[in-house]
């Protein structure tokens, strides 16, 4: 059995808790901990996604998502077979953004309704080259496009389906800051350097920096909820957690960390002074470990093990 | 140090600081100044392409000299080290018959053995002659000695980075040093002993030409320009004392054809060299004069360097 990690980009979510979130941690028993697709061998042997899209709660137990497209279809609406159609979580766990069967984007409410965005809320792509993004609230969903033409991302309100603003297509988007206020993204300049902007819902501006090496060349970055403290961990002979002040264009905070076993998935802000991490070892074990900015201090939050049949799977975030 | 070939990738970094060559008036005095130095390329039935034959030395006033005990190969590496002092009048290179380090005049004339334990070491050695020609660097990470030819004596340096030229008076050693956590550390070594060092900036981090200037803390860095968007190969200093970067300079060269090697002139300027193989048999060099003061940038030269070269050589490289 093939297990691709969430590395898939397409699959990857980005989110975090927000700090008021924290005094009542909403990773109990009723939020998505990941959705998880199975995996079924071709005629040509190859695994490929089949069945249902699959939430996985935090207390193990499971839910079933009819009406989400499994495989990806292309612009002209024919099965990518190998290719799965995106999914995002939210980093509480309490929404998951995707396409519908009937190819329109959705973003559900676990236990609630469902919020469909409009006909034509994106250009005729190929659904495996767009990458879903839902802010730690699932209050706003990103939506890149990675097709060869390129196309501006495009940032929605998950209660109104109401496109809010875009990221030009230049820019790498990197996720929401931890409030999901801002959208953070990377850009390569003219002058062979890699800026960090970070933009309001509406895409509009609001700092652009060039930062050190040393933040540049440890991505991917994460927005606190200040909307210009980024963080990047660096893996070198020592493991440190960084932060850097876009607005100042200084290095805030660097502390040397110890972090369990793992590749890293995804970084984000889940309070004023915390960093989550989840970590991916062996392609389908994920650990969760929260940092204190301030201390470099590493806490467990959770780990677990994707279901053994998983073609493809997407994390919730922070 | 230009290369045709991946096949000698080995090759020391083609950064260099160094002195420049005067300007046109004074090239008609004193001995004739080599513009440039290479060695021809070859297919062999087992390496492949490879360097073969001695070097030869393309003259300001247009002649080329063949420098004919040189190696073209030496032990450990694909292609032998061979260096040109900023000014272009003398030339340190691997005697063909022993592999020892040999200098004389680019014009020519009688070659001055060097120590036989003054040696470039392995793979990653490197070889570089001082603007003035009057200072010899051999050696790689850790162990890098710096000989002067007047007193014959050397210099050892604790060079924890690659070796990258000597500062525009040849009294600082430029090096790079690539971290573990992804940055580049700029180390300006002063052959009296005293150490300048600071982590490079993403623009000097990426840079494709590096050149120490005789203050011993001012970089000269070059970007390659982006392909694709028309952006052309930018200049800027970055002092290592004060972490400061100087605005960018556009310079008259196209992204396709960035610097390659720059070195600072004894006026303050900077010679960048560019070089393009594209389009004839011979590779065709441009050289540029950059004031980083005025921000002013211009064609200075352009010459045909082969045809068939392998690696080629500029002053202070």
């Amino acid at each position: 059995m093939r297990i691709v990690p969430l590395l898939t980009a397409a699959l990857l979510t980005l989110a975090a808790v927000p700090a008021a979130a924290q005094a009542a941690p909403h990773h109990g028993h009723d939020s998505i901990r990941y959705a998880s697709v199975k995996g079924c061998p071709g005629k040509d042997g190859a695994s490929r996604p089949c069945g249902q899209w699959r939430l996985v709660m935090h207390d193990g137990g499971r839910m079933a998502l009819p009406d989400a497209q499994v495989v990806a279809l292309d612009a002209r609406r024919r099965s990518v077979v190998d290719s799965p159609a995106p999914i995002a979580v939210s980093g509480d766990g309490q929404r998951v953004a995707y396409f519908t069967k009937g190819g329109r984007l959705a973003v559900r409410v676990l236990g609630g309704g469902v919020t469909l965005l409009p006909k034509d809320a994106l250009p005729r792509v190929a659904q495996n080259e767009v990458t879903l993004q839902l802010s730690d609230d699932g209050a706003r969903l990103a939506v890149v496009i990675g097709s060869e033409k390129p196309a501006d991302a495009r940032i929605f309100d998950t209660a109104t389906g109401a496109l809010l603003g875009t990221v030009p297509a230049d820019e790498t988007v990197l996720g929401f800051s931890g409030d999901g206020d801002e959208v953070l993204s990377t850009i390569d300049s003219d002058d062979s350097v890699t800026d960090l902007v970070v933009r309001d819902e509406t895409g509009e501006q609001l700092v652009r920096a060039t930062p050190p090496q040393v933040v540049a060349a440890n991505g991917p970055q994460a927005l606190a909820g200040d909307g210009h403290t980024a963080a990047v961990v660096i893996r070198g002979k020592k493991t440190e957690l960084l932060t850097y002040d876009l607005a100042t264009d200084e290095v805030t905070g660097r502390k040397k960390i110890k972090l369990p076993a793992g590749d890293l998935s995804m970084i984000d802000w889940t309070g004023d002074t915390q960093v989550t991490l989840h970590l991916v070892s062996g392609s389908s074990r994920m650990t969760i470990v929260q940092i204190d900015t301030g201390t470099g201090a590493v806490r467990v939050r959770d780990r677990y093990t994707v279901l053994k049949d998983t073609f493809v799977f997407a994390a919730c975030g922070g | 140090m230009r290369q045709s070939s991946a096949a000698v990738a080995l090759l020391a970094p083609a950064v260099v600081g160094g002195l420049g060559l005067p300007a046109a008036a004074s090239a008609h005095t004193g001995p004739p100044q080599a513009r440039a130095a290479w060695v021809t390329t070859c297919e062999l039935p087992v390496e492949g392409t490879s360097p073969c034959g001695p070097w030869h030395l393309l003259l300001r006033d247009g002649r080329k000299v063949t420098v004919s005990d040189s190696a073209a190969r030496a032990k450990g590496r694909a292609t032998s080290l061979f260096a040109l002092s900023g000014d272009g009048r003398t030339i340190v290179y691997q005697r063909a018959r022993d592999h020892r380090l040999v200098v004389r005049a680019a014009a020519g004339g009688p070659v001055r053995e060097l120590p036989s334990s003054f040696r470039p070491g392995g793979e990653d050695g490197a070889l570089f002659l001082s603007p003035a020609g009057d200072r010899v660097l051999a050696g790689g990470k850790g162990h890098v000695k710096v000989l002067t030819l007047a007193t014959g004596r050397i210099t050892r340096l604790t060079v924890k980075g690659d070796p990258a030229g000597f500062s525009g008076d040849g009294d600082e050693v430029l090096a790079t040093r690539d971290l573990s956590d992804g940055t580049k550390w700029l180390y300006s070594h002063g052959l009296d002993g005293r150490t300048l060092r600071s982590p490079a900036p993403q623009f000097v981090a990426n840079a494709v030409a590096l050149a120490l200037s005789s203050d011993g803390h001012t970089v000269a860095a070059f970007s390659s320009g982006a392909p694709g968007r028309g952006t052309p190969p930018r200049t800027r200093t970055y002092d290592l004392e004060t972490a400061r970067l100087s605005d960018g300079v556009n310079l008259p060269l196209t992204s396709d054809t960035p610097p390659d090697h720059a070195r600072w002139a004894p006026d303050g300027t900077l010679v960048a060299y560019s070089y393009d193989s594209s389009t004839t048999k011979s590779t065709v060099v441009r050289v540029l004069t950059v004031d980083p003061a005025s921000g002013q940038a211009r064609r200075t030269d352009t010459y045909k360097v082969g045809p068939d070269s392998h690696t080629i050589v500029f002053p202070g490289e």
